[in-house]
């Protein structure tokens, strides 16, 4: 094992999924996410950034376990996730949880909370009706619900309220990790503000660990204590937040933080604003997959591939990224 | 003259003895060629405000205004047929979610020339030809080949393109874009962000953006009215607005913004929620979250009142620096 005190270790993660181009065609493969590593300690948070399509919420299947990695490795508790068997994949399961981007989707209409919350409690462990009950409720003290939302629908909350249901149905196994895709997107700015307060005063006390994916670059520079930015299914820069954000190495990044809008005329970015979008999975370009966007290509960056390499204290994978500096 | 002038709008829903009001007399002009900001959070009444100007508020909701004109003419008492030959053609509106906004069963083309058609009318090839300049001039890639594109083989940039294509396929001397670029990615939001200023300048057009980022208005806008319940509570200039905000809620809602947190270990909050249409409170309708409410806050709702280029609506607008001043407003009931 590498990192000593990691809870999740996630070596080279892959997931290629073949898909059908027609009848008699061969299948083509969507490396939908190639050669991931990273690891998440207790009590600190990983961000992962990049646009729709490069392979955040593939990253988030291969945690939470729901689907299995097609290559690399993924260590937790001391057992590789990506060859593990049913019963071992059964006990690690509850360890690691999800907070969905839209709490007007990821509640069921038809349930109370209540009955949320006790699900993973009657599927996971032996406990009583009353015991059941009375941990929903300390519960929900903790995410800042009143008692009387125990016998409530989710329709009877708002926004706010349903991603802090959310939030205490994740918690309800006192999980390691938490997988969180876009929590904050869908809400008011007011209401985002309350609920990530909330989840860093949960971190706080349980020294639960966060891979919180997302595009909104200002939520991360709060939230995050390293931050890891994807493009097509690869790793461009890791780093620690003040690296990555003080001193952004790769192209991608500089035109992810300068795309994004500032009040403060100070903090905006000089102009440097991507064409087009993401490519084709299917059909990357040869040689770097962002050289078909990057303003510094070259003709080595569209023939040879980048390696994530150390530069600066973080890894970038970028041919000129020293001549860039 | 303001190309639009709005007085006291109120849009109202369900029974007439207890009626829910949506927006509240709310006041607003925009000149032509300016490009004005409208925020709030959910539930303020900013897109019920663009709803009802362009007429697409059905019965049971009740639209009602001193005034409502645009470029003079009055619209809530024009005929049906003289306003649809309007909408669409001197106002154009860009919806939040591109995916939806378009018919899934008709080709990018088909879409396009059906606008033009309405409004121009033209020989088939005329038409085509000038749905291809269309998306031409809104920078999507290989459009001839969009162009017999159905809205499932495009992306959410490329079919927010072909809105704004279809948009200003009329010349509109007003472009309403409600939530143009929250369900796209930051990169293409200062894509599209680019392009609607471009179009803008070029076209000399006005822009109506709504949005519930102020980051984004801080960029575009040169004008911001911040709503809240259904009202106007703070209108003012960019940047002077975001420099010194005089309503409490606009001084809040920066103040919640990750940006305005850097280096704290906790986000400024605003505590509560915006009220429904069961709770609204007496007074001022920020008075339950506004860290600065008087006993004069919780009795009387504030009027919006006038200076020079701002007005706010609040009993006790901050100075300079922020704080509350110490005596109300002479007069400022509403």
């Amino acid at each position: 094992m590498g990192i000593p005190d990691a809870l999740l270790e996630a070596r080279q993660l892959t997931r290629h999924y073949p898909v059908s181009q027609g009848w008699l065609k061969p299948k083509a493969l969507v490396r939908a996410l190639d050669g991931v590593s990273f690891a998440l300690t207790p009590g600190k948070t990983l961000a992962v950034v990049g646009e729709s399509g490069c392979g955040k919420s593939t990253l988030a299947r291969q945690i939470t376990m729901i689907e299995a990695p097609s290559g690399g490795e993924l260590w937790m508790e001391g057992v590789n996730l990506a060859l593990a068997d049913k019963v071992a994949l059964r006990q690690i399961r509850p360890l690691v949880q999800m907070i969905f981007q839209n709490p007007y989707a990821s509640l069921n209409p038809r349930k109370k909370v209540g009955a949320m919350l006790e699900e993973p409690l009657i599927i996971n462990t032996a406990l009583g009706k009353s015991e059941r009950a009375a941990k929903a409720h300390a519960m929900m003290a903790r995410v800042g619900l009143r008692p009387e939302h125990y016998a409530r629908y989710p329709h009877m909350f708002s926004g706010g309220q349903r991603q802090r249901i959310a939030i205490a149905r994740a918690l309800m196994l006192d999980p390691k990790v938490i997988v969180a895709d876009e929590p904050v997107s869908a809400l008011d700015v007011s209401i985002q503000a309350q609920v990530l307060n909330l989840l860093m005063d949960i971190q706080d006390a349980s020294g639960v660990s966060y891979l919180f994916i997302s595009h909104n670059l200002s939520v991360v520079e709060h939230i995050a204590d390293e931050v890891l930015v994807m493009y097509l299914g690869k790793t461009v820069e890791q780093g620690s937040k003040q690296q990555i954000f003080g001193r952004p190495s790769h192209p991608y990044t500089r035109a992810l933080l300068a795309s994004t809008p500032r009040i403060n005329p100070a903090l905006r970015q000089q102009k440097s604003i991507l064409r087009g979008e993401l490519p084709s999975p299917l059909a990357p370009p040869p040689g770097c997959a962002f050289s078909n966007r990057c303003p510094h290509a070259v003709e080595r960056c569209r023939e040879v591939v980048p390696t994530l390499q150390p530069f600066d204290d973080r890894l970038v994978a970028c041919h000129r990224v020293a001549e860039l500096a | 003259m303001s190309l639009l002038e709005i007085q006291k709008l109120h849009v109202e829903f369900g029974p007439a003895q207890a009626p829910f009001t949506a927006v509240d007399d709310l006041d607003l002009s925009i000149d032509p060629g300016e490009i004005v900001g409208i925020v709030g959070e959910s539930g303020s009444g900013k897109s019920v405000t663009a709803l009802a100007l362009m007429g697409l508020i059905d019965f049971p909701g009740r639209v009602t205004a001193d005034r409502m004109a645009f470029a003079g003419r009055d619209l809530l008492r024009m005929s049906e047929s003289e306003r649809n030959g309007m909408l669409g053609k001197d106002i154009a509106m860009i919806f939040q979610d591109p995916m939806t906004s378009l018919n899934p069963c008709f080709t990018v083309a088909y879409q396009l020339i059906e606008t033009l058609r309405v409004h121009q009318g033209g020989g088939r090839q005329e038409l085509r030809d000038e749905a291809l300049r269309l998306l031409k001039q809104v920078d999507i890639p290989d459009p001839d080949h969009r162009l017999d594109a159905y809205p499932h083989q495009l992306s959410g940039g490329m079919s927010q393109r072909v809105m704004v294509a279809m948009a200003i396929a009329c010349n509109p001397r007003l472009l309403i874009a409600d939530e143009p670029t929250t369900a796209l990615d930051v990169t293409v939001q200062a894509q599209m962000l680019e392009l609607l200023l471009q179009l803008q300048r070029e076209r000399g057009m006005a822009l109506m953006l709504i949005t519930h980022d102020l980051s984004i208005i801080a960029q575009t806008a040169q004008r911001v009215v911040v709503m809240y319940a259904g009202q106007v509570v703070e209108t003012g200039p960019v940047p002077e607005i975001f420099k010194a905000p005089r309503h409490p809620y606009t001084q809040a809602l920066l103040a919640a913004l990750p940006e305005y947190n850097i280096g704290k270990a906790r986000l400024t909050t605003i505590p509560g929620v915006v009220p429904g249409q069961y709770d609204r409170p007496g007074g001022c309708l920020l008075n339950p979250r506004c860290s600065y409410a008087m006993d004069r806050c919780r009795e009387m709702r504030p009027a919006l009142s006038v200076e020079a280029d701002a007005r706010v609506r609040c009993h006790y607008p901050l100075d300079g620096e922020g704080r509350p001043t110490d005596r109300p407003l002479e007069g400022g009931i509403d």
